[in-house]
């Protein structure tokens, strides 16, 4: 049987990078894929440049923060029966070429949930900046101390789960932080986790102090979110 | 040790502090539920301004020097006790808000479909 895949897009004030992002996946050739932007309180003309160029969406209310409006996505799937989802950022991060990577492993029950991962290889040349690399390496530590698993691009958002997972993230999904941290709660939760090497842009250049600040602020606070982790918080099954 | 002046006007605070908790319960905008939390403060008042002694006792029992400094340590413990239970209720009324939210944005997408 044919798999139904759905594209989950996260869009938050992205009127300049979200045409670009849909054509990008409505143009892939090798496969057809299922999308929804799920736009997110936007205050500037991203529901307008959607509306003008055909772009199917949900329209949040408000603002609800990444991972709110991420899980509204897990939880369209879950209510239309998509076999697997592809998280996939609306600001052109992402590299549409490397889904099929992505899948394989979800598709052939090899892995629960696929990780698209700057680190494992050589896919992506852009490997952020030097702050954030090195938040990335002390949570990825963290998580491998606690569950003995290694996951390198631990805040990765293009990502790939097969319907058990898209069960459990409807139920229940952390808004903030939410890539590390449902990382480390699959982790817990026993799923076969997988990374596989995806290309990705980089988003804008330059380096301030206060970036630098804000990656140990976030480094900090997820570092404090998964040491008081609670599993039982977060077994699935929507109620 | 605490003059009548003082107990006279402590006590018309307490009486309208009561009078509030009433009318809000009256009107609607106070559960009773809560308001026994709310009537629990307003009696402890009376009580304290009746039997001022009994602070005395109290605050030689933990080594407050003076009444008013343990008045004080009371009050700022009642109210940080009160705030952290009103953040609480208030992240558990957001989670709700966010998955109203939600469901409406899908039911929306859905009801734009059928048109």
């Amino acid at each position: 049987m044919k798999k139904k895949i759905l594209i989950i897009i996260p869009a938050y004030n992205e009127e300049a990078n979200i045409v670009k992002t849909v054509n990008s996946i409505k143009n892939f050739k090798k496969k057809k894929l299922d999308y929804i932007v799920i736009n997110d309180g936007s205050t500037d003309n991203t529901k307008k440049v959607m509306m003008e160029n055909n772009i199917d969406f949900i329209d949040l209310p408000f603002n609800l923060g990444i991972g709110a409006a991420v899980q509204t996505g897990y939880k369209y799937a879950f209510y239309n029966d998509y076999d697997i989802v592809i998280q996939f950022d609306g600001d052109g991060q992402h590299d549409i070429n490397s889904v099929e990577k992505l899948i394989k492993p979800v598709a052939d029950g090899e892995a629960d949930m696929a990780i698209g991962s700057r680190y494992i290889d050589d896919t992506s040349s852009f490997k952020s900046t030097f702050s954030r690399r090195v938040g990335i390496k002390v949570i990825s530590s963290l998580i491998h101390l606690l569950s003995k698993k290694k996951i390198k691009d631990v805040t990765s958002g293009y990502r790939a789960v097969n319907r058990k997972i898209i069960e459990v993230f409807a139920n229940n999904y952390p808004y903030d932080f939410p890539e590390p941290i449902t990382n480390y709660a699959l982790l817990k939760m026993g799923f076969k986790v997988k990374e596989v090497g995806a290309n990705m842009f980089e988003r804008e250049g330059g380096i301030s102090s206060i970036r630098a600040l804000k990656s140990a602020y976030y480094m900090f606070n997820v570092c404090l979110s998964i040491l008081l982790f609670n599993p039982k918080r977060f077994k699935g099954g929507i109620k | 040790m605490i003059s009548l002046n003082l107990k006279i006007f402590l006590l018309v605070v307490t009486l309208f502090y009561f009078f509030m908790v009433f009318k809000a319960i009256k009107k609607g905008t106070m559960p009773i539920k809560s308001s026994v939390l709310w009537l629990f403060f307003g009696i402890l008042m009376l009580l304290l301004i009746g039997f001022p002694e009994f602070l005395v006792k109290i605050a030689s029992l933990v080594g407050i020097k003076t009444i008013s400094n343990l008045l004080l340590f009371g009050a700022v413990l009642a109210l940080l006790v009160l705030a952290f239970d009103l953040y609480k209720i208030n992240n558990i009324e957001k989670r709700k808000n966010v998955t109203l939210a939600q469901e409406i944005g899908i039911i929306k997408h859905e009801l734009n479909k059928k048109k």
